[in-house]
Parts: structure tokens; sequence; C-alpha cells
């Protein structure tokens, strides 16, 4: 089982722009990174294999009645694709009953910016005989203080290793497991995020203390102010869907705040944000959103709802499918224990 | 799918994502009963959420007692509602300052700078009061 980065660059014109990539014989998956203006929003908008079209930009009218405007096909494709800012990713496949055919790929790359600019596609191939049934990925908590949880202390801090347990005890059935952890000091002055969608420079210099650590960054902060009169309404955020597993890139982390929930064991939420925002982070959607529409997913029944990535945040919303677990296990940043 | 929306309100104090901006009247009146249970008797989070959707639905909130919440997360929720027409030199800045806990004092010194640096007005002595 093997990984293999390859990059390259696209000009888009008018805000869109066509990329043609090999897929090799014997590849399992692949995780596409587009990197381009801080200010513009990205779309993997279209995606086409060998075998057909995998992330369409072009929405029925159902779809478009979603409010999603042009994001609505792609979000609603076999392949789920969803834009971000700064750049976008994709996890090609995120539903395990799509089959990764080798041959000649097109990708299609729509921005909100229409000036002609270049982007740099950086893509990764997990080449393996077959989807190894446990996988392992490095996990680097950055911490900034907050709650007393020092990179010195690591798992000595009672609630940081309650927490890492629930997202070890989330993750082990699903055959993925967290390794190395390794823990690291974060300045003070990223306790504080003024906004949860980490596109300040104040989080895009947090999310660039993760450089040369491959694997998932996760920070913990104190808490997200989002505006003026309102914060800690949110517990986490993953940088994108899929992230980018290189560290230090703008999309290179997940974020969890220690202010949104009490401290107490009972009422503790802190482990189940971590894992929820990890799975985003490895390229899980909400089994279910707030406006009820679900993923593409045959095993993640929104009428279960005890699902990990349900879009609310409970006690016992802790259970992985076993389809999630392939998708998870399917992202090229995995590596074989 | 809106049908289905309206019906979630009060289910969204359990969410961990962004609250929706301004709910709906029809789902505000749907889901005030069971935002105040949780706003009495859940978890941080389904009060703090519940709080911030009775205040976006306009509902009536008493907001001294809430100031004064045991959770000082809540307590800062709060005061920062309470302080966001506040001029840099209300009263109620020290006030805030003198009850909450340091972590939570913090919150309420970065949003009273932030708002002195917006009007360029000299600031309280922040530090005296601590």
């Amino acid at each position: 089982m093997e990984s293999v980065w390859s990059h390259d660059s696209l000009v888009l014109n008018g805000g869109q722009g066509q990329f043609d990539f090999v897929v090799a014989e014997g590849s399992q998956s692949f995780l596409v990174v587009v990197s381009g203006l801080s200010g513009a929003e990205y779309l993997i908008s279209s995606l086409r294999g060998p075998d057909g079209v995998l992330v369409r930009a072009e929405a029925n009218e159902a779809e478009a009645a979603s409010g999603f405007g042009a994001a609505a096909g792609p979000f609603f494709s076999p392949n789920r694709s969803v834009g971000d800012h700064g750049g976008a990713t994709l996890l090609v496949p995120n539903d395990p009953l799509l089959r990764l055919t080798p041959g000649r790929w097109e990708l299609g790359v729509t921005s909100s910016s229409v000036e002609q600019h270049e982007l740099r596609v950086d893509r990764l191939e997990l080449h393996a005989a077959g989807l190894p049934l446990r996988s392992v990925i490095p996990l680097t908590i950055h911490l900034s203080g907050a709650e007393g949880m020092t990179g010195a202390l690591g798992r000595g801090h009672e609630r940081l290793d309650r927490a890492l347990q629930k997202v070890e005890q989330v993750y082990e059935p699903a055959g993925l497991a967290f390794e190395p952890i390794t823990f690291v000091d974060l300045a003070p002055e990223f306790r504080v995020l003024d906004a949860v969608d980490l596109r300040s420079q104040k989080a895009l210099q947090m999310l660039g203390r993760g450089v040369g650590r491959a694997g998932i960054n996760l920070f913990i902060i104190e808490r997200f102010e989002n505006d003026e009169a309102l914060l800690g309404d949110v517990g986490g955020v993953s940088a994108a869907i899929p992230g980018d597993p290189r560290g230090g890139e703008p999309l290179s982390g997940v974020v969890v705040a220690t202010s949104f929930s009490e401290d107490a064991a009972a009422r503790d939420l802190l482990g189940l944000t971590m894992a929820h925002e990890i799975g985003h982070f490895l390229g899980l959607f909400h089994s279910e959103e707030a406006n009820g529409f679900e993923d593409n997913l045959s095993d993640t029944l929104a009428s279960e709802g005890s699902n990990l990535m349900h879009h609310l945040s409970r006690p016992g919303f802790d259970v992985l499918s076993a389809e999630q677990g392939m998708v998870l296990r399917l992202n090229p940043a995995m590596q074989l224990p | 799918m809106s049908g289905l929306f309206i019906l979630s309100l009060a289910l969204l104090v359990d969410g961990h994502h962004a609250l929706p901006a301004q709910p709906g009247e029809v789902a505000c009146w749907q889901a005030e009963g069971a935002l105040r249970t949780h706003l009495l008797s859940g978890r941080r989070p389904q009060r703090r959420r519940a709080l911030i959707l009775l205040e976006r639905c306009s509902f009536t909130l008493d907001w001294a007692r809430l100031r004064a919440d045991n959770d000082p997360e809540m307590a800062l929720v709060a005061w920062r509602y309470s302080l966001q027409n506040a001029v840099v030199d209300d009263p109620r800045w020290a006030q805030a300052l003198q009850q909450l806990p340091k972590a939570q004092g913090r919150s309420v010194l970065r949003l009273h700078n932030k708002r002195r640096r917006a009007n360029l007005a000299p600031g309280l002595p922040i530090e005296d009061v601590r």
C-alpha cells in the first residue's frame, strides 16, 4: 500500500477550468487539493472517469430548489463535492459503492473569481491491492493552553485524555487508529478565533503551524467569537471536507473549542466534537443535514439517529457505519499499521 | 424540506455548527416551549444555543438572571448581549469584568478593545477594574 503525490497547475479563465490526469492500474482512491486565491471560492464542479460522470455541474429541478445555487449539482452528485474558500478538495470515491477505474479522468473547477489566474492542483493517489481492514493516520494535537491543556501535559490532562479516549473508541470499530499522537504547544494568541470559517489571517497562521506534520492537525482552542454579541455556539470545524493531509496548508486542520461544553464527564462533548470534525476532515459528510438532506451512503439511515456524523451532537451519537469506515480507510492519507 | 426545517429548530440546540441568523416566525413560535426548557435545564451547548435562538426569535428573556448564571459561559453570552450596544465608557463593562471569571473576562476585554478601536474613543482603565 502506497500513496503518491502528483503536482500540476491549471489556468482558470472566466472562473472555469478543466484538468486531465491519468489514474494508474491498482489505484483504490485519490484526493485532489486545488489551491487558488485566498479571497475567492472554489468548487470541483465536474469529474468524469472512464466509466462515466461522478460529479456533475448541472442540477435537476428538485436539486436546484435546494437553494445551493451553482453548488447544487456537485452536492447531489454520486461523488458529492462541496466548495471552499481559497481552494477546494475532493476524495474519490467518497461512496464505497463507486469504483475507481484506471485511465484518463477529467476534472472541472469553478471559481467565484473570473480573473484569469493559475491554480495549484495536488493529487494524492492510493495504490493498494485492496481496501485494508485496518489503517492508521498520524494525529498532531496543537494546544493553545485552553483549560490548562499543554504539550508538556499531553494525555496527563484529564479532560484531554477523556476526549482522546472517546475519539479512539469511536474509530476503533471502523478499523482506524491514530498513530502516532503528538502534542505540541500553540501560542496563547490562538486561544480565541474571531470566526469559524478559518479564513482570517490569524486562522491561516494557526493552520500554518502544522507545516511538516502530515496526517491530521487538531487545534484545541478556548472559543470561537463569531461576532460581537455571540460566541460559543460552534463547537468545532474542519478546514475542508476532506481536509488537506499535508499539514500547514490553508485547508489542513480541524479546530475544536473547549468552552463549547462543560468539562464534567457526563456533560462533556469535547471528544465527540473532535471525532465528528475528524470525520469531516477524512471525507465524511453529515449523515443527515438540518434541512433533511442525507449523505449518499446506503447504511447511514437518518431514522437511526445515533450516527457520529449526524448534524446534531448528542451523547450516544457516536456510531460509524460500515460504509463510513470504508470511506475513511479509502482516504489516501491512511497508512498500514 | 422547509417543513423539516421548521420542526427541527428546537432540535438545533444539539448541533455544533452555526445557527440560522433569522429563524422564521412560525418556526420560532413552534419551538419556544422546547427552547425555554432547554435554556432552563439543558447541557451548556443546549442552553447557550437555546438562548441564542430565543433572542433571534425576539422572545422576552430575564437578562439580569442570565448574567448571574452559575455557568460562567452562559453568563458571558448574556453579558455580551447586554453590551451589544453599550458605548465604551458605559459602567456595565466594568460590572461585567468584576462579575465574570478571568477566562470569560478576557472575552469581554477583547470586545471592549474592539469597540474602542472602532469608535476611536478612549477606553476604561480596565486593568484597574480587575
